[in-house]
């Protein structure tokens, strides 16, 4: 294996999390990460990603080596050397961001070791890579920023966090009391994060009080409702690395729909999954409704953390429609047109 | 066809806007009635009145969708059976300002659970981020918690707009 490619350890995680992570890491490798996972019980990876929810994680942890890299999923927030501590429930955008930072900067200590000493290094001593990390948040002004990412990390690890670009309004986010605010308004904002490519955001951190004062004069949005529209907008057909056409998924949770954000063919499927678990091949037959629009759907849940993976074997069937009679159909369907709903 | 039994009922505790949701998409504006009661009420027509909303929304086709607001005082809970009786469905409102809100949201959805099982229900939550009261998230981490999945709205009742998207997702529970 070259010195370029950066092993990752997973360490007493729950299937949730593992398939968090291998989603993860398949995304930053889509993105030219030189990274992989390592097999079950592998401990010997540059990064170690460890549940520490698990009786045995502690115990792990001590026989891991000073130089490498440790992400703990926690409930408790640790700072150590080469350690960095995430909130649970973790979710996928933000283990990509957390991972790909760590790998960013590995990536950056390995060619300046393969420089050094001009041919591949072993990457068995690295330094303090983690105050790196770390040093590189505090300089995370100098960086640019996608909008999602930044809120995703502050919504997970309740940080208060402004984005500036010059020439725009600043906004700011909230990750406890889960709001933004901004002199732009929603429509705008979403704009930023939609075409995040045309802007060079620029993130710091803020305190809590002061995101109360600049909230006075500007408007203020669910930073989850937020989250939702800017996913479902965003989102390409494709669906998360563990989900296919026949994968029975559950709805968690009604998903928080916005005024913003509604599109009656959510409701449809919003409304099928929440009686029961079933695939995006039952949903697409059972609605009528395109591919496209189902797995849109389901990335935006998943974004958000509403879609459980069902892993019972057993196939699921095609939702059947309620039994309703086709004079109540029409009523509900003139009440719509009523409603301007239709 | 039953045309009286084309309601849909909006409940919740005193203060939750069911008045003022029910008006913002009426035909008419809402009738809060205080009358004695008759037929099935009969019972209790000498110990008290009844206070309730009614309003209506009329179809192209001249049909009327009867929009009934249930009295808040728990005092008037007999009258729900009667109310819902038949419906198409619930709209459960909750003011987030009232002591527990939470747990006022857990109170309404046991009390009306016959019938949101045999139709559904939708809940709207108002002045959301008027006090540090409960968020969003913490009615839906108890629906979570019961294992219902129901659609969950932070609205503003005055708004047409947000007690439109609230039927419609009743009526997405209902055909689908």
């Amino acid at each position: 294996m070259s010195a370029q490619s950066l092993n990752i350890s997973a360490l007493h995680l729950g299937e949730t999390e593992q398939k968090i992570l291998h989603v993860a890491v398949r995304l930053l490798q889509e993105d030219e990460f030189a990274c992989q996972l390592l097999g079950d019980s592998d401990c010997t990876g540059h990064i170690v990603v460890l549940d520490m929810d698990s009786d045995a994680a502690a115990e792990t942890l001590q026989k891991l080596r000073s130089s490498q890299i440790k992400i703990l999923l926690a409930d408790e927030q640790r700072s150590d050397r080469n350690l960095v501590s995430l909130a649970k429930p973790v979710h996928v955008e933000t283990l990509r961001f957390v991972l790909g930072k760590v790998c960013k900067q590995l990536m950056l200590h390995l060619q300046k070791t393969y420089d050094e000493i001009v041919q591949p290094a072993e990457f068995s001593q690295p330094t303090e890579i983690a105050s790196e990390v770390n040093d590189a948040e505090d300089d995370y002004e100098e960086e640019e920023s996608s909008l999602l990412l930044v809120m995703l990390e502050a919504r997970d690890q309740k940080k208060c966090v402004k984005i500036e670009e010059e020439g725009m309004p600043t906004i700011y986010i909230d990750g406890n009391k889960s709001t933004i605010a901004s002199e732009m308004d929603y429509e705008h904002v979403l704009e930023v994060g939609l075409h995040n490519n045309e802007h060079h955001l620029h993130k710091s951190e803020f305190g809590e009080k002061d995101v109360d004062t600049a909230a006075d004069d500007i408007s203020l949005s669910s930073l989850d409702n937020f989250l939702w529209e800017l996913t479902l907008k965003s989102s390409e057909n494709i669906l998360p690395d563990d989900i296919d056409l026949d994968t029975p998924i559950k709805l968690k949770a009604w998903p928080n729909f916005t005024r913003h954000g509604f599109h009656p063919d959510n409701f449809k499927i919003a409304a099928l999954l929440a009686r029961q678990p079933n695939s995006q091949r039952n949903l697409i037959e059972a609605t009528g409704l395109g591919e496209e629009v189902i797995s849109r759907f389901i990335n935006s849940c998943y974004a958000v953390g509403l879609i459980e993976v069902q892993n019972d074997e057993n196939p699921v069937e095609v939702p059947e429609k309620r039994q309703i009679s086709e004079e109540r159909s029409g009523l509900f369907r003139r009440l719509a047109m009523k409603l301007g709903i239709a | 066809m039953n045309m009286v039994n084309d309601k849909i009922i909006f409940t919740g505790p005193v203060g939750a806007g069911k008045t003022t949701a029910i008006s913002s998409i009426s035909d008419t504006p809402p009738v809060s009635t205080d009358v004695a009661c008759s037929g099935e009420e009969r019972a209790i027509k000498d110990t008290t009145t009844v206070a309730m909303d009614y309003s209506y929304i009329e179809l192209d086709n001249g049909r009327r969708i009867h929009l009934y607001g249930t009295p808040g005082q728990q005092r008037f809970d007999f009258m729900w059976d009667v109310l819902t009786n038949n419906g198409l469905g619930l709209v459960l409102l909750i003011n987030n300002n009232n002591p527990d809100p939470v747990g006022q949201m857990e109170f309404y959805l046991d009390a009306f659970a016959d019938f949101i099982r045999k139709t559904g229900v939708v809940i709207g939550i108002t002045q959301v981020g008027i006090s540090d009261n409960a968020t969003l998230a913490d009615y839906q981490s108890k629906l979570m918690e019961r294992q219902q999945i129901y659609p969950l709205f932070e609205i503003d009742g005055r708004s047409k707009q947000d007690v439109r998207i609230m039927i419609h997702a009743l009526l997405a529970v209902l055909s689908t």
